[in-house]
This record gives structure tokens, sequence and C-alpha cells, in this order.
């Protein structure tokens, strides 16, 4: 309950921020806007060279886009700054101002900026959807859609816990100024159907490092696909994920010497 | 020109010093690497091994080279100069006696030689590994070096542009990021541009982002030297010439509107 409230709290302050800085949100809108145009082009491009990609069809492919520039938008606006920070933020000894208060530590570094100017990007993410829709040779039922929407909020705490394993090496490495490229680059991964990824690569991008479902999964219940018991596995492996964040947290924690 | 040999000596100390971080950046451009040889399998399995023009080893060839090319280009020195203007830690630079963009480029440069030589021995080895490596006949190592350093030239001008806004605007760094969009876009990173329809690959080889990455990589996989690839240079060497003077413009424009109070 205390927990909740403080994350209450930070929404709070961060949402007068932004009216501070209201340019931000429009900025945001033209920033998203351009990427996302930038991979609506990549998939038509593909798809005038072919009909199907790993089995897809065009609709599809853009759908599993639409939920992971979902995922994307609320990892913006409530968590990946703060990731993208914590490396100089560890190198310039912010964390021990944090240690100091009576608050979740965890909540306090991953969630101290909540960017609401990104949510900018849900508007065109909206927009994809409804590209997605136009182009798919069916319609889909509300239903599947709403429970697609609520694996993809299960996506987010599973993005949340593998960039929170991934930050914590920052307490071995120290300077890790790359670190921002290098989450942008991994987060790739889940921006296309997980069967492009085939045989080993497959499973370990399904099972190990679940980074091809994040954006697949809710896409596959949404349309209905055939996945057998993948859901159940896929809650499964992010709860999995998420304890073995905070442990690994915890232990890196001890590693941390300050720099003050 | 002794002080400028010390900052490129610099900047390779500093690429030499956080090796961890160094590798971490070969490793971030690598996933994206891979990604694009399983998008590109699944769409050459679809169409039965050719995308347009391309099969799949060359268009597997085209991303290596491509990558490699990032490895080069790639800058942060946008990031840099925008915060330096915004923090008014500029002021410390204008009193050395030393051009700013020219240290900022050569300290960049360097590190990024250094990325270059490994991403290009890695991949190189992959490639020979995969396809007995490619072929390079001696006319393509000096033309490959220019067009690289050509590419280097255009899209380090764009993104001193942009950073130079600074000077006007309180935050240029999402600005960088809006770039980052329309290069990754219209540069042949994420496909080669005739990909593209024929109608809009023609317009786009007017702009000048397709001579970052699609130039570059088509004179090194080009089996000989046409006049196509020759009118390409001009046009990557005239942007270079005509953005460099854009830069210098806004760059002294810009140091008449800045101040630093309290510095």
């Amino acid at each position: 309950m205390k927990t909740l409230k403080i994350f209450l709290k930070l929404c709070e302050l961060n949402l007068k921020k932004l009216l501070i800085y209201r340019a931000s949100f429009f900025i945001s809108l033209a920033l998203m806007g351009m990427w996302v145009m930038a991979y609506v082009i990549l998939i038509e491009v593909i798809f005038y060279h072919t009909s199907t990609l790993a089995g897809w069809n065009k609709g599809s492919v853009l759908l599993v886009m639409s939920f992971y520039y979902f995922v994307q938008n609320l990892s913006d606006i409530f968590f990946k700054e703060n990731f993208e920070q914590f490396g100089d933020n560890l190198r310039r000894g912010e964390l021990d101002f944090n240690i100091v208060k009576p608050a979740p530590l965890r909540l306090l570094t991953f969630f101290r900026e909540i960017r609401f100017d990104h949510a900018a990007g849900l508007l065109i993410t909206s927009g994809l959807f409804t590209y997605a829709f136009k182009n798919l040779p069916a319609p889909i039922s509300v239903n599947h859609l709403l429970l697609g929407f609520i694996f993809a909020l299960v996506s987010v705490v599973l993005y949340f816990s593998m960039l929170s394993i991934i930050s914590t090496i920052t307490f071995w490495i120290q300077k890790n100024d790359t670190f921002s490229a290098l989450i942008f680059n991994v987060t790739q991964l889940s921006r296309y159907p997980r069967q492009i990824y085939r045989q080993i690569v497959g499973k370990i991008l399904t099972f190990a490092l679940p980074l091809a479902l994040l954006g697949s999964l809710p896409a596959e219940v949404a349309v209905q696909f055939e996945n057998g018991s993948l859901p159940i596995i896929f809650i499964g492996i992010t709860i999995g994920f998420y304890f073995l964040g905070r442990i690994f947290w915890e232990y890196g924690l001890t590693k941390y010497t300050s720099a003050n | 020109m002794n002080k400028y040999l010390s900052i490129l000596r610099l900047g390779w100390l500093d690429a030499m010093e956080f090796r961890t971080e160094f590798f971490v950046s070969i490793a971030g451009w690598s996933i994206r690497l891979f990604i694009a040889v399983f998008l590109w399998l699944a769409v050459a399995s679809a169409r039965g091994g050719t995308i347009g023009s391309y099969s799949f080893n060359s268009i597997l060839v085209y991303f290596f080279i491509v990558q490699t090319i990032s490895s080069f280009i790639f800058s942060r020195v946008g990031f840099e100069m925008a915060y330096d203007i915004y923090r008014g830690d500029f002021a410390n630079y204008m009193l050395k006696p030393l051009n700013y963009i020219a240290f900022r480029l050569i300290y960049e440069m360097s590190k990024n030689a250094l990325r270059t030589t490994i991403s290009a021995a890695i991949f190189g080895v992959i490639l020979f590994a995969a396809f007995g490596g490619i072929s390079l006949p001696l006319w393509k190592i000096p033309l490959g070096l220019l067009a690289m350093l050509g590419a280097y030239g255009v899209n380090s001008c764009l993104i001193i542009i942009i950073a130079l806004s600074a000077f006007w605007i309180t935050n240029a760094t999402r600005l960088t990021f809006i770039y980052f969009g329309i290069l990754t876009t219209f540069s042949g990173m994420l496909f080669p541009i005739d990909l593209f329809p024929p109608k809009y690959a023609a317009i786009f080889e007017w702009l000048p982002f397709p001579y970052i990455f699609y130039f570059p990589a088509k004179i090194i996989q080009a089996s000989a030297l046409t006049p196509e690839l020759l009118r390409g240079f001009i046009f990557q060497w005239g942007y270079t010439l005509v953005l460099g003077l854009i830069v210098t413009l806004i760059y002294y424009r810009g140091i008449k509107r800045f101040e630093a109070i309290g510095r």
C-alpha cells in the first residue's frame, strides 16, 4: 500500500512537470511518428515483394508491431528513461540519495522520472492499430483484442524485469554510456513475429530470453493464432523473470561502493 | 596540427580504457544485424530465395557492409555538442586554441576507427566462413574508403546542423532522434533503397540520406565502376561540401547568440 502511495506521488509530481514543459508532448508525437513511419515503410516494402512473412499476412504483422509499440509506449512513460540514466546516476553517486530514503529502492530508482509526454506515442500507436485492423483479412473479436491487451501488460512486466537484470550489470562495469543504444537494439527483437526466428534461436528467444514474445504473443492471442499452452508458459516466464530481476538487483547492490 | 593528433590519441585511449562499454556497443550493433538476417531470411524463403534483384546471400552481405559502415559513421557528436551548448560548457572550448567542431569530430572519429576495425574483422571472419568472403579487388579499397569518408561527412554535417540548433532552442537532443528515424528509413540502413518501388527509389536518390549507407555499400558490392556510381560520388561529396558550408554559417551565427551566464 505504501509502495502504491509513493508511486502515485511520483506520478503526480511528473504530471506537474509535463504541464511546465508542454512542448515535450508534441516533440514526442513527432519523434514517435517518425519511428513508426520508418518501420511501417519497411513492412510495406517487404509486402511489396511478398504476400506472407513467416506465415503471417500484412495485417497480422502490423498488429504484432502495434502491440510492440504499445508495450514500448508504456515502458517509455513509466521506466525506460530511468534505466537509460542508471549508469550515469550510479557513477555520479546519486543512488546514495535514494538508498537513505524510506521507500523501496527499485521504485525510486526506476520510476523516478515518469515521462507523461511520451503518452503522445499512444496516439501514434492507436493510429497503427487502426491501420493494422484495416489490413487484416477478417475482423477480430473485441474479447480477443482485450485479452491481447492484457497479455501486452504482462509483456510490460516482463520487459521491466529484463531491463532490471541488464541494468544491474552496471554495478560491475561502472561506465555504460551505450546502455541506451543496447536497450534500443535488444528491444528490436520483439518488433516482428516470433516465427521469423528459426530453430534453436527461435526457442531461445521464446523460452530462455523471451524477447520475441513481447509483441508477438499479445497479437497471437488477439488473432487466435494456434499456439497451445504458450500464453500460460509466458505468464510463468514473466513471474520467473520478475523474481530473478529482484534477487539479482539485491545481489548487485551488495557490490555498490558509492561514488561519494 | 599536433594538438589534433593529441586529440586523436585521446579518443583512441578513451575507447581502449572503457573496453566493456566498447564491446557492449558492438554487441548492440550485432543484434540489429542478427535481426536483419532472420527477417530477410523469412522474406527470401517466402519468395523462393530472391528479394527484388537480391539473392539472400547478396542481401546478407549488404547488411554486413552496412553494419561495418555504421560502426564508422555512428556519431554521438550531436548529443555532446547540444549538451555543451545547453549546459554552457561550450564557453570552456571558446577559450581554447582549437576549432570546437574539429575537436569533437576528430575525438569521435578515432573512437569509431577502433570500433570499425574490430567490426570489420569480426564480420569479415563471419563472411569468409559463410560465403568464402566477398570479392574485393584493389580498385574497391580506395573507393570504398572514400565513400565511407563521404558518408561520415554527410552524416556528421546533418547531425551537427541539428546540434547547433541548441544555440536557438533549449534542447536539440530529441531532434537528433527524429533525424535518426529519417536516416533509418531513407539511407538504406533498414533495407536497400532499390527495394522500394522504382518511382520512389528514383526520388530518394536525390536526397542526401542514401549516400550515408546505401551508396558506400553499393560501391563495395559493385562488380565494376559504373557511371551511376561515379555520379554517386559527385552527389555525395557535393552534399558534404554544401552541408559543411551550412554548418560553418550556423556555427558562427550561433556563437554570436551564445550566452554562458555565471561561468
